[in-house]
């Protein structure tokens, strides 16, 4: 079963497939250079504390983004299935 | 000799560009600021087979058309005809996203050559790459090398000098439609550039919003559709290509190292242990060498004055040279080169390592709270060492703005010069009734509330700062996290001496040879009977109370501007009316003479309070200029921790004054 959710709320260790991406401005551009795209599969890999910022293998790099910016991406993701 | 052949090196930040820039030209290179701006871009040279090979290392950057100085001389850079050919360096294990630059820069240079760097570790973590289909699609030559291995250097010239000498179109990106017709209809109008430069500025034009408005209505794209259908054609095509030429994929696993550095109750822990570890290894292991130096400077100090002698040297003239400009210079030197030397190497080595970033990424979210960035904390980790290497090492802070808070608020941290004053002054005023085997680690705990309080200011002024003079503007903040590497001692500690210490060294040495003229001539011309040294001294006596000092200390800090290693020794100079630098080590005989000159508990706090809220040295304030280029902004860094200083200093010196 697939569902819609963002990002920052992916758990550590699980993959989604990046839907949209409602940045605007420089942290946008700043995303795309890092190969953040729809249809792109992220997967999560640290939380720091606090929750912010997350850290995501995407391409064969490990990237973080703050809490807020990694809401604002839009992916989907498989029920269960822990992939480590 | 053949003709030279000038390469410039680019390349996403953490894929060991550097290391391959050092391979190449050793020794044989400098780092310079690109005219105009503060960007620092490193040229080196190598001479091999008659053929002299000047190589540019270029700024690591994620892409080449944005707004940052960094890429714009990047990608100026490539275009332009200053270099002939173009190594794009990647990291193989990460192929994909290093393409996403490495497209980029092929658009736009003559002769581009695409370097697979950390070839061992792509290897040892089982990624295999189809090389010659890589070059096929690519139509450049593709060459894989580690840098770390001496022998790669043979491969690079190889490579460079079959390019020189062969004619190839590299491949050209295949962007959407529109983006396409908008770029044909760019170039059209660009008719006096060439081919790499044209499209350069077509891809800048479009990025920057400056459109073809027929062709985007048509298609019905808007500014933002613009931006991210370039950087989509970028990212597809890259992806493209990985799909054809990557063979073996990365395995990708979270180290358990970084579970425990990043834990929720043990990263702060862990940030202690290893910030403690290095203060503690610093301050303790620069003991002796200090000495040592001082010691060698005394024996020379004595044959130069046996020199003068025999030469019938006027006897003021020696004074001046010996007792003004020697002393004060050597003491700079025997107090400042034995800490840095011990700290800039641990440091270095935790950066190699790959620890930092994972210490920027534990603290993000504190250091959001107050409008900076984890960044930040780096550079106040640098400053520690000296304020000087701090403030150079905001270059990491991508944002502007946020690059300026932590450049404005890095002297609340107290570095290397500063610990002697506040240690001794804690001894003697703070631990009277603690003696024995504790004292120590009573006068280490005293010693981390003070830290405590100047990073909290340094915190408090961020927000400060960034909520009235640092207003506004775009923050765009990731951070990328490279895998852990076997850090290379030995260059470690070369980098660490020639880059930072021998660069610190060399303007505080530049700064401490006047200074020490002029405080010998303040001390020994007398007007009155009296040195104008003690009449300055008296003469801001009233202002100094105010603040809980005295005109003394307050003079001590002005003159103490070279180094804050000076300022007690020209403090107990004045008390003692003396006409040069004495050396006391005995805690006792200097309490001493602060009582006889009216310290009290409050002086002491004060003094305390002020060495870490003061004006930055000289080095820093001259460093601060070179990395912002900005009269107002160095000001500001400067006015900032003073007024901060004072303030507190008057507040302090009020409240004793009621108690």
């Amino acid at each position: 079963m697939k569902r819609l959710t963002n990002l920052a709320l992916l758990e550590v260790g699980h993959e989604a497939v990046i839907n949209e991406i409602n940045l605007t401005g420089a942290i946008l551009k700043r995303v795309y250079d890092l190969g953040f795209l729809p249809e792109v599969k992220v997967r999560c890999v640290l939380k720091a504390p606090s929750k912010s910022p997350i850290a995501f293998h995407i391409k064969g790099t490990t990237v973080a983004l703050r809490k807020k910016d990694a809401q604002k991406i839009l992916c989907t993701v498989s029920d269960g299935g822990k992939y480590l | 000799m053949k003709n030279a052949v000038r390469v410039a090196l680019v390349g996403n930040p953490n894929v060991g560009k550097s290391t391959v820039f050092n391979l190449l030209t050793g020794l044989n290179q400098h780092t310079g600021n690109w005219p105009g701006k503060t960007v620092s871009v490193s040229e080196g040279k190598m001479i091999y087979e008659n053929r002299e090979y000047i190589f540019v290392d270029l700024p690591g950057t994620y892409s080449l058309f944005y707004n940052s100085p960094e890429e714009e001389i990047t990608s100026q850079y490539l275009s332009g005809s200053d270099s002939d050919i173009t190594l794009i360096v990647c990291d193989e294990s990460a192929l994909e996203r290093n393409l996403i630059l490495a497209l980029q820069a092929i658009e736009i240079s003559k002769k581009p050559i695409l370097c697979l760097n950390m070839a061992d570790e792509a290897k040892k973590k089982g990624v295999e790459i189809d090389k010659l289909k890589l070059s096929e699609l690519l139509n450049i030559p593709v060459i894989e090398i580690s840098a770390r291995k001496k022998s790669s250097s043979k491969a690079i010239i190889k490579a460079i000098d079959d390019a020189i000498s062969k004619e190839y179109t590299p491949a050209q990106t295949e962007y959407v439609s529109a983006i396409k017709e908008a770029i044909e209809e760019k170039e059209k109008e660009l008719n006096s550039l060439d081919k790499w430069q044209k499209r350069r500025v077509a891809l800048y034009d479009l990025e920057n919003g400056k459109g073809v408005d027929e062709v985007f209505s048509r298609y019905g794209y808007n500014e933002k559709m613009v931006k991210e259908k370039i950087s989509y054609s970028f990212v597809k095509a890259s992806e493209n290509i990985s799909q054809q030429v990557i063979k073996k994929y990365k395995e990708n696993k979270i180290s358990n190292l970084d579970k425990i550095i990043t834990g929720k109750y043990t990263s702060y822990f862990f940030i202690f242990i290893i910030l403690g570890i290095i203060f503690w290894i610093t301050i303790v292991g620069a003991n002796y060498p200090s000495m040592l130096l001082s010691d060698m400077f005394v024996f020379f100090e004595e044959k130069i004055s046996k020199l003068f002698i025999s030469i019938n040297l006027h006897p003021v003239i020696t004074d001046i040279l010996l007792n003004g400009l020697y002393k004060v210079v050597t003491w700079v030197v025997s107090v400042m080169l034995p800490p840095m030397m011990i700290f800039f190497p641990l440091f270095t080595f935790l950066e190699d390592f790959g620890y930092l970033p994972r210490l920027a990424f534990c603290v993000d979210s504190s250091f959001q709270k107050f409008n900076a960035c984890g960044k930040q904390a780096l550079t106040y980790c640098m400053s520690f060492g000296c304020n000087a290497a701090g403030i150079v090492s905001s270059r990491i802070i991508d944002s502007q703005k946020e690059k300026l808070i932590a450049i404005a608020t890095n002297n609340f941290i107290p570095c290397n010069g500063r610990f002697p004053i506040l240690i001794s002054i804690i001894s003697i005023f703070l631990m009277q009734s603690i003696k024995g085997k504790y004292s120590s680690v009573v006068c280490a705990l005293f010693l981390t509330v003070f830290i405590f309080i100047s990073v909290s200011f340094a915190m408090i002024t961020s927000k400060i700062l960034s909520l009235t003079i640092l207003k506004s503007e775009d923050t765009s903040y990731t951070l990328e996290l490279p895998d852990y590497r076997k850090p290379q001692f030995g260059k470690i500690i070369i980098r660490s001496v020639f880059d930072r210490t021998l660069f610190v060294l060399a303007r505080a040495v530049a700064v401490a040879a006047p200074a020490g003229l002029l405080i010998w001539f303040l001390a020994n011309v007398k007007y009155n009977d009296v040195s104008i040294l003690r009449h300055i001294s008296l003469f801001l006596d009233p202002v100094g109370k105010i603040f809980g000092m005295d005109g003394v200390l307050l003079l001590s800090f002005i003159l103490g501007l070279p180094a804050n290693e000076i300022v007690i020794p020209i403090a107990l100079m004045c008390y003692f009316q003396n006409g040069n630098l004495i050396k006391i080590e005995d805690l006792n005989v200097i309490r001493e003479i602060f009582l006889l000159n009216g310290w009290t508990l409050t002086t002491a706090i004060c003094v305390i309070v002020f060495t870490i809220m003061h004006w930055p040295c000289s080095t820093t304030i001259v460093t601060i200029y070179k990395e912002t280029k900005s009269i107002k902004w160095t000001l500001l860094s400067v006015v900032t921790p003073t007024v901060c200083g004072l303030a507190l200093c008057f507040i302090i010196n009020l409240i004793s004054k009621i108690i």
